[in-house]
């Protein structure tokens, strides 16, 4: 089960740029970031 | 001469020095916010180091939170032996955190297990604040509010390294620790890394050494130096600012060893989020308060 840390409703004028990180199409720039990251350390645990 | 009431000087200065940490980044965090923001190629880490940089001078004006989550709260109190007062110094922490939560305003943030929130940020055990005291010689009392974000303090990591991994098993560790934390907790990190003592005192250390100014390396040349290599490793991570891979991954890297038994070798790793919070302030045994740099 997840939990919520908090939630906020907002009303806003001038709202943004926004970054979407996920969106409907399957892009998630989070997973993407991670994989990097990960690929990254494998290296850098290579070369130490 | 009127005599100052010390415990109340105590009170109100750890008042003002929770509601410092909440509202305003120590100078050097500032300023390398700042220049990660002008330095940053890419328009996605530009604009969120721009958007966390236009957060921090708000909040600064308007003398409000920088982040909703403002911490759990610990203090780092030295007292000297010819300070005047010893238990009550604790007193004094645990009220101005109460008061401090309806003041500044800070998000009830203790929770007990079984009772919930208790609303003031006190828990209902003890513990919470939690206080790191060190005796000192002296007359003077020092004391560092440092309250913590709980999603970094959800990344942070110890592991008992095998001794004969050495330092590059240390290494290793701090850079499986930043890598599991990756986007996760607000990136750029501050990372605090301890090494030695036992598997509770590696994780203090790791987090007394967030304390130390930004771009302040350790007084031994052989551990500053490793404090320097790790923050160039750990930036080839990419994690980049709040972990869309573009800017900085890491602020600085910075190191507390301790003796260790000869068959352990404990390394903590304690992550701070952008928001690398703490104020201080000293006080003397008349009352006088001196706030630290900040």
């Amino acid at each position: 089960m997840h939990s919520t840390e908090c939630f906020w409703v907002y009303e806003v004028e001038e709202f943004g740029p926004l970054t979407i990180t996920i969106d409907t199409h399957g892009g998630n720039l989070t997973e993407e970031s991670k994989k990097n990251i990960e690929a990254n350390k494998e290296k850098i645990l290579q070369e130490l | 001469m009127i005599m100052k009431d010390i415990a109340q000087v105590i009170e109100d200065t750890a008042v003002g020095l929770l509601k410092l940490a909440a509202t305003e980044l120590p100078t050097e965090v500032k300023e390398v916010l700042i220049k990660s923001e002008n330095t940053t190629e890419g328009a996605l880490g530009k604009s969120q180091l721009h958007a966390i940089n236009e957060n921090v001078r708000i909040a600064e004006s308007e003398i409000k939170p920088m982040c909703q989550d403002t911490g759990l709260v610990s203090f780092f109190v030295k007292v000297g032996d010819k300070f005047p007062l010893k238990s009550e110094i604790k007193t004094a922490l645990i009220k101005a955190t109460k008061r401090a939560t309806e003041k500044v305003p800070l998000r009830p943030n203790a929770v007990d297990m079984f009772k919930g929130n208790t609303n003031n940020n006190v828990g209902i055990r003890g513990y919470v604040p939690w206080f790191y005291f060190d005796l000192v010689e002296g007359d003077k009392c020092e004391i560092i509010a440092m309250p913590k974000g709980g999603g970094s303090s959800n990344v942070g990591k110890m592991k008992m390294v095998p001794p004969g991994k050495g330092i590059k098993g240390v290494k290793e560790f701090v850079v499986e620790a930043v890598a599991a934390a990756g986007p996760l907790a607000c990136p750029p990190y501050t990372v605090g890394v301890g090494v030695g003592g036992g598997e509770d005192m590696c994780m203090n250390l790791a987090k007394k050494a967030l304390l130390r100014p930004l771009f302040k390396y350790h007084e031994d040349e052989s551990i500053a130096s490793i404090e320097k290599e790790l923050l160039s490793i750990l930036n080839k991570l990419e994690i980049g600012a709040m972990g869309l891979g573009e800017g900085p991954s890491v602020l600085d890297v910075h190191m507390e060893f301790a003796a260790r038994h000869p068959a352990s070798l404990p390394v903590g790793v304690v992550i701070s989020c952008w928001a690398l919070r703490h104020a201080g302030a000293t006080i003397d045994k008349e009352g006088n308060v001196e706030l630290h740099p900040h």
